[in-house]
């Protein structure tokens, strides 16, 4: 299998005042087709930071990450958004999700701004709440909705486009844990049985045990590289 | 206080700068608007005033005739009542200077024996002329210019100049000069004496004169010495106190002072939705602040008080500018309104701005207000929520469904009581409840916006097969945040509303004025006296001329007209004077009532007069009725024969035979011909032959029929220029209010930006979103704003224009310019969204979406 993720030396400075923080330090990494990656360690460690450069969000400081063959270095805004868009799907901790719109025009969103028809878009969106066990609630909006629910709608949207990653930074941070292992079993599913490769930042070793690496970042830097526990 | 100030509020104003300056700014110019109507308003008066007292002098009383010269013998009668100090007599005259441009002066002759003891002059000779200056300035051709005068037309002793008078062109010379005191102030210096003898000649009042000012013995009771100079001299001339005249013109400029501090007041409200607006951006992007504030122990009444004493000193700040800048906007508009009123009212220089006190400080007042006002319930509402609730809402739109129905029964409340004020009589002759009907169809209008914006939803798949996504997005965040967006959006429906009503006003009043033009002027060609560059000059001609031009080629025919303001129940009125004889052979009035027929006959045959329609509604006066009117004969009964639509004059007209006004005005001048041509002759051949025959007499401006109506509509509009001004003002400031809305909500919704860039939107399309949003708020307030302009219109025309001037006209809806406007409006609100959707495209998406 060849390596759909790689990151290659990656650092990510900050300054904060008259300090620079290394949030990412030297990190090396190939993520391959299908596989699903924890990254774990404890608050600050720096997961979000690289989570946030696998998707292009952020800019590494030195080094390269590398989606699909290609270094997001080179790309321009447009093509990075059309990467977003059609090859990464992220999950968020606290679902973010757009509060004017129902369960359903969320999920549709990136089908819409990928410029599929809103019908088109709809009947996609529908497939993917009866997947995530909402289809009833297709009509609500977030506001109206639990906060597991809220997780599923979210990963539905970031499932909208069949990308071939998923990225979920602490995707059960804020819910239960009846919840927390639904969406964990829902993202789980996508990777196996949707072929996604899934990266997923948590500090909850239980939900680490089930990726088939597990990346520990201590102060930004890879202190370890296991395969979980199962 | 002092603490939290340094600590909290100078650093949010250094980093937002610019929001500040563009709050400040929208105070500013909404107060600059209402400075610079007051300023113009005061100082259109003032000027007046200042003419009327420099030319009066010393003098406490004047007497003049009804609108014609009195019988200089008066003079001796005057001089021997007890009582009386000095008399001084006066001739006085309008002329244009042919050496200066053309340039209006008003020439009086005076008496330079004893014209000192009334009114102050300081004479500047030549060196050459002081030996015997009397005897100079005696001479029949000698005028004494004042040095601004010359100054400003590079005027010097010893020069002729060739002035335009009402009977010919005469050749003068600049004998003196007066120094800028006293009466030589006059006019902003448009003024200049000549020996009264020499006046009495140049300008055909042998034997009489235009005004007697008397001086009282010091301690005489002036009641008394009125009263009694009255019962001497009769009931054909009238003494009065010389500022009486300041109380006419103050009545003949009321309604157009009313209209525009309307107007600018609608400014100052659109000024209040831009603070409204800020003041919540403000407290928005604060909110977190506020909450660790409170979180801290800071009572909520101390954060009010703080919060509140910035949206004061930011409105002090701008009232303080708008002031200032009320003033440059004045020069602006004194620009623009000057012409107009000098047409239309009176010939005065204003040249000189008067920004009183009492000006200065309602503007800043009103600023104060408006800001404390319009900042009170976003601040109110920010306080109410809770400490935490605060702390966690930083970038997160969390829009609260507060139910529309609340909002839209005040709105419809507010549309039954403008429909009842507009339905109720004037104040006085202020057409109060007329405005306060405008205010509440505004603010009513404003109501519906939420509602109007909620009902949207209906358009989300046609926005979304149009707009994209982006336009989905645009229209649910209208739809979402009411508060903020109803806000923005009824500025832009207020100030687009008093656009289109003005324009349906002006081109009804233009069509109604253009038809009744059509209807009244049966002349093939109007003569009138020309201004040395060739224009139409308001000089009058004597109407002997109509013999010379009834015995030119190709004139079948020859009436004329002459207007002349005159008092009516202590108004002024314009009383018009035709040869019914002819024009009742050509055409006729249309009539609101009475027999036109026989109106014309009586008026023809008999002591009897025609009253325009807003005459006989303000005096309440109709068929059969009886008119007395003060003439030089004393007042005389008048038969009102019928009431016709006629537009002359706001104030009310009269007109009567010329035979009957000659009978008792005893005037020999006109202000026009109308020329009847022979059938098959040229128009222009004709016009030509008229001008030839009396050039060097008296330069002609003749016009053709359709030439003359052109020229009424232009002006007819010519006032409105500067509601026109006041509007764009006022849609400028809307303009602003999007785009602090826009910003506003680009706060609010930080992190909803930075989850659609993560999901994969690009800069470009969070831009387009913004721009659509903006682009949306356009349509919404433009289409509102034209049912409201449409509306506005009808009580402009129907109530308030009937009210003030009495008159009716023909509702005229200008198609074109309405869409254009709106074409316009839409594209200055996406221009106005510009910089919010760049703050959108932006938006650093890791910060953004990390918000908790």
């Amino acid at each position: 299998m060849k390596a759909t993720l790689a990151l290659d030396q990656v650092s990510k400075e900050f300054r904060q005042g008259t300090q620079v923080v290394r949030a990412v330090d030297e990190v090396s990494l190939e993520i391959e087709a299908g596989e699903f990656v924890a990254i774990t360690g404890a608050s600050g460690s720096g997961k979000s930071t690289l989570l946030h450069l696998m998707a292009g969000l952020e800019t590494p400081s030195r080094g390269r990450v590398l989606v699909a063959g290609k270094d997001l270095a080179t790309l321009r805004d447009a093509e990075l958004a059309a990467l977003r868009l059609h090859t990464i799907g992220f999950v968020f901790q606290f679902f973010h999700l757009l509060p004017a719109l129902t369960a359903e025009e969320n999920v549709a969103l990136p089908l819409l701004l990928a410029g599929v028809a809103p019908r088109q878009a709809a009947a996609r969106a529908a497939e993917l709440l009866a997947w995530v066990q909402l289809a009833p609630r297709r009509t609500a909006r977030p506001a109206e909705l639990s906060g597991g629910e809220m997780q599923r709608v979210a990963l539905a949207r970031a499932l909208a486009n069949d990308p071939a990653i998923l990225l979920a930074d602490e995707p059960t941070g804020n819910l239960d844990s009846q919840n927390g292992r639904l969406v964990l079993d829902l993202l789980y599913r996508s990777c196996k049985e949707r072929g996604k490769t899934l990266v997923l930042a948590t500090h909850d070793r239980a939900v680490a045990a089930r990726a088939d690496r597990v990346v520990e970042l201590q102060d930004g830097a890879v202190v370890s590289i296991s395969a979980a526990e199962r | 206080m002092w603490a939290l100030w340094r600590l909290i509020s100078l650093p949010h104003v250094r980093q937002h700068r610019g929001r500040v300056v563009l709050a400040a700014a929208g105070i500013a110019l909404g107060v600059a608007v209402f400075v610079a109507v007051r300023v113009t308003n005061v100082s259109t008066l003032r000027a007046f005033a200042r003419t009327v007292d420099a030319i009066a002098g010393r003098a406490s009383l004047e007497i003049t005739g009804y609108g014609a010269p009195i019988d200089e013998r008066l003079l001796t009668v005057v001089r021997r009542t007890p009582g009386v100090a000095a008399a001084a007599p006066l001739v006085l005259a309008d002329v244009l200077v042919q050496e200066a441009e053309g340039a209006p002066l008003l020439v009086a002759g005076i008496d330079l024996v004893t014209d000192r003891a009334v009114r102050d002059y300081t004479f500047a000779w030549q060196e050459t002329d002081r030996r015997d200056p009397l005897a100079l300035l005696t001479q029949p051709d000698a005028l004494v210019l004042s040095t601004r005068f010359a100054r400003r037309y590079g005027l010097r002793l010893g020069d002729p100049v060739h002035v335009h008078t009402a009977q010919g062109t005469r050749r003068l010379v600049v004998r003196g000069l007066l120094r800028p005191t006293g009466a030589a102030e006059a006019l902003g210096g448009h003024f200049a004496v000549m020996d009264i003898a020499a006046a009495q000649l140049l300008f055909h009042r042998l034997g009489r004169l235009d005004r007697i000012d008397v001086v009282p013995q010091a301690g005489f009771p002036l009641d008394a010495l009125q009263a009694a100079l009255q019962q001497r001299l009769g009931p054909g001339v009238q003494v009065r106190r010389p500022q009486a005249r300041n109380r006419t013109v103050e009545k003949m400029l009321r309604s157009f002072h009313v209209n525009l501090t309307a107007l600018s007041l609608i400014a100052l409200i659109v000024g209040l939705f831009l603070i409204y607006n800020s003041t919540t951006s403000a407290v928005v992007q604060r909110r977190r602040e506020l909450g660790i504030l409170r979180a801290l122990g800071v009572a909520r009444r101390r954060l009010r008080r703080l919060i509140l004493g910035e949206a004061l000193l930011l409105g002090a700040v701008g009232s303080v500018a708008g002031v200032g800048l009320g003033l440059l906007l004045a020069r602006l508009a004194l620009w623009l309104v000057a012409p107009a009123i000098t047409a239309l009212f009176l010939r005065e220089h204003l040249d000189r701005l008067v920004l009183t006190p009492g000006t200065a400080l309602a503007g800043v007042a009103l600023g104060l207000g408006t800001t404390l006002g319009a900042a009170a319930w976003p601040v109110r509402e920010a306080l109410r929520v809770a400490p935490l609730d605060a702390l966690q809402q930083r970038g997160v739109y969390t829009p609260r469904q507060a139910p529309v129905w609340p909002v839209t029964l005040v709105g419809l409340g507010l549309l039954a009581a403008a429909y009842g004020l507009s339905q109720l009589p004037p104040l006085g002759e202020v057409a109060l409840f007329g405005y306060l009907a405008c205010l509440a169809l505004v603010l009513g209008l404003s109501c519906l916006v939420p509602l109007l914006l909620r009902a949207l939803g209906v358009a989300r798949p046609l926005l979304l097969r149009g707009g994209g996504v982006e336009g989905l997005l645009a229209l649910d965040n209208l739809r979402y945040a009411l508060r903020r967006t109803t806000v923005a959006t009824a500025a832009l429906l207020t100030s687009f509303a008093m656009m289109i009503s003005v324009a349906i006003m002006i081109q009804s009043f233009k069509r109604t004025v253009y038809t009744w033009v059509e209807q009244t002027l049966r002349a093939d060609l109007l003569v009138h006296q020309a201004s040395p560059g060739g224009e139409r000059s308001g000089l009058s001609l004597p109407h002997a001329l109509r013999d010379e031009l009834l015995r030119l080629d190709g004139v079948r025919d020859v009436d004329s007209a002459r207007a002349l303001d005159i008092t009516y129940r202590g108004d002024p009125v314009l009383l018009v004077a035709v040869d019914f004889d002819v024009y009742a052979r050509y055409g006729t009035y249309p009539f609101a009532a009475g027999d036109p027929q026989a109106a014309m006959r009586q008026v023809l045959e008999a002591q009897a007069v025609l009253v325009s329609e807003n005459f006989s509604r303000r005096y309440r006066l109709g068929v059969g009725d009886t008119l007395v009117l003060p003439t030089p004969r004393g007042p005389q009964r008048f038969a009102i024969a019928g009431v016709v639509i006629d537009y002359s004059s706001e104030r009310g007209t009269i007109t009567m035979n010329r035979r009957t006004y000659v009978a008792f005005w005893d005037d020999p001048q006109v202000d026009a011909f109308g020329v009847f041509v022979a059938p098959g002759a040229d128009l222009d051949e004709v016009a030509q032959r008229i001008q030839r025959h009396f050039a060097g007499r008296y330069p002609l401006y003749v016009l053709t029929r359709g030439k003359f109506k052109e020229r009424v509509l232009e002006l007819v509009a010519q006032p409105f220029w500067v509601t026109y001004a006041l509007e764009i003002i006022a849609i400028a400031v809307a303009l602003l209010g999007v785009t602090t809305a826009l910003s506003a909500a680009i706060l609010e919704r930080t992190r909803e930006l930075g989850v659609l860039r993560a999901v994969g939107a690009t800069r470009q399309r969070l831009a387009r979103m913004v721009l659509l949003e903006g682009g949306l708020m356009g349509v919404v307030g433009g289409s509102s704003g034209l049912v409201a302009g449409f509306f506005l219109a009808l009580i402009l025309i129907y109530v308030i224009n009937r009210q003030v001037f009495g008159w009716t006209l023909q509702l005229t809806v200008p198609g074109w310019f309405a869409a254009a406007a709106f074409v316009l409006l839409v594209a200055a609100t996406l221009a106005a969204s510009w910089r919010p959707a760049q703050q959108a495209a932006r938006v650093p998406v890791v910060e953004a979406i990390q918000y908790e």
